[in-house]
């Protein structure tokens, strides 16, 4: 019985596809990077070689912004005791305190909020907004302990808003004392800060 | 533990809290999971669908709650007192948020917490 010969075939590498089968190939004078534009050494990760072709890719994270704001202090009418007191109806939230900031596009911002001293009658819980979505809210407020709260998102362009408030769960009207001072000094007693990565 | 909420509030501008980063709520009438009642646990976003109009969040149970001693003070006010949770409550907060919430259609839910659906008045294709 006589030999069967099959055709060798003639192949040719494409962009489109990285199988590397067997046959003649046609080749490409202009190289494998002249077959597919991308195999550039722009978007190869640095350092790393890939076909001769030595990588520059580097993430260029950035800091982005950095701001912090912090309620008012202010002073009850007997003057010796400094305390913010909100009298807020049920179902009702009280804004606290808020930044305004400009955010590179595109960015991921985090926000944090913290409430310290102080005292509530009726539920009240603690919420942190990112340009008009809540991100976070806290379980009930407990007697003196203080509350923080995380958000994370993106967030491009001017005037948003990073806000926190207290918000009375309960149906009837209650109050929220938020003490400023501490064994005689006047201390920030409620604050929001948010830092954001350029991407 | 992560639970997903139906939203309420109004959307200003349409688009995603990741992403383009571009979703934001009326300041007056925020983006936000309806009112449920969550009470003793916390929670922080991890998403917002808005194709289903939903927020996926993570809650933890409440470290800290206050509890009544049973007594009043000089003005007739019931004294209260912080203290730790236990384990065993923390398992209950979690548990009942989650059967609060999956033992409920997303209708049913807009219904209980008497929040309406939210709004979308700048939506494409109405």
């Amino acid at each position: 019985m006589g030999r069967v010969n099959s055709p060798i075939p003639v192949r040719e590498v494409v962009a489109s596809d990285d199988t590397y089968k067997r046959g003649y190939h046609k080749g490409n004078l202009g190289g494998l990077d002249a077959v597919d534009t991308d195999l550039a050494v722009g978007n190869i990760k640095k350092d790393v070689n890939v076909f001769g072709k030595v990588g520059t890719f580097e993430n260029t994270l950035a800091e982005d912004v950095i701001e912090t704001a912090k309620s008012a202090l202010i002073q009850n009418e007997a003057g010796t005791i400094k305390v913010n007191k909100f009298t807020i109806d049920g179902e009702t939230e009280q804004d606290l305190v808020s930044l305004t900031q400009t955010y590179a596009d595109p960015s991921i911002t985090v926000a944090s909020a913290v409430l310290l001293h102080q005292q509530s009658v009726t539920n009240f819980t603690f919420r942190l907004y990112m340009d008009g979505v809540m991100v976070s809210e806290s379980a009930n407020l407990v007697l003196w302990m203080p509350e923080m709260l995380i958000g994370t998102r993106a967030m491009v362009g001017a005037d948003k808003i990073c806000k926190a408030s207290i918000y009375n769960v309960d149906e009837s009207g209650g109050f929220c004392y938020i003490y400023a001072e501490q064994g005689g000094t006047l201390r920030v007693n409620c604050f929001i800060l948010a830092g954001s990565v350029k991407i | 533990m992560r639970l997903t909420l139906p939203l309420t509030g109004t959307v200003l501008v349409e688009g995603s809290v990741w992403g383009d980063g571009r979703l934001s709520g009326d300041p007056q009438d925020p983006i936000r999971p309806i009112g449920i009642g969550l009470t003793n646990v916390s929670w922080q976003m991890v998403d917002v669908d808005l194709e289903n109009e939903v927020m996926v969040i993570e809650i933890k149970p409440a470290e800290m709650i206050e509890e009544d001693t049973g007594e009043v003070d000089g003005e007739g006010n019931p004294v209260y007192r912080a203290r730790a949770t236990t384990q065993a409550e923390k398992v209950g907060f979690l548990q009942h948020a989650k059967d609060l919430i999956e033992g409920h259609s997303k209708e049913e839910l807009y219904t209980m917490a008497k929040c309406p659906k939210l709004k979308r008045p700048f939506k494409v294709g109405g």
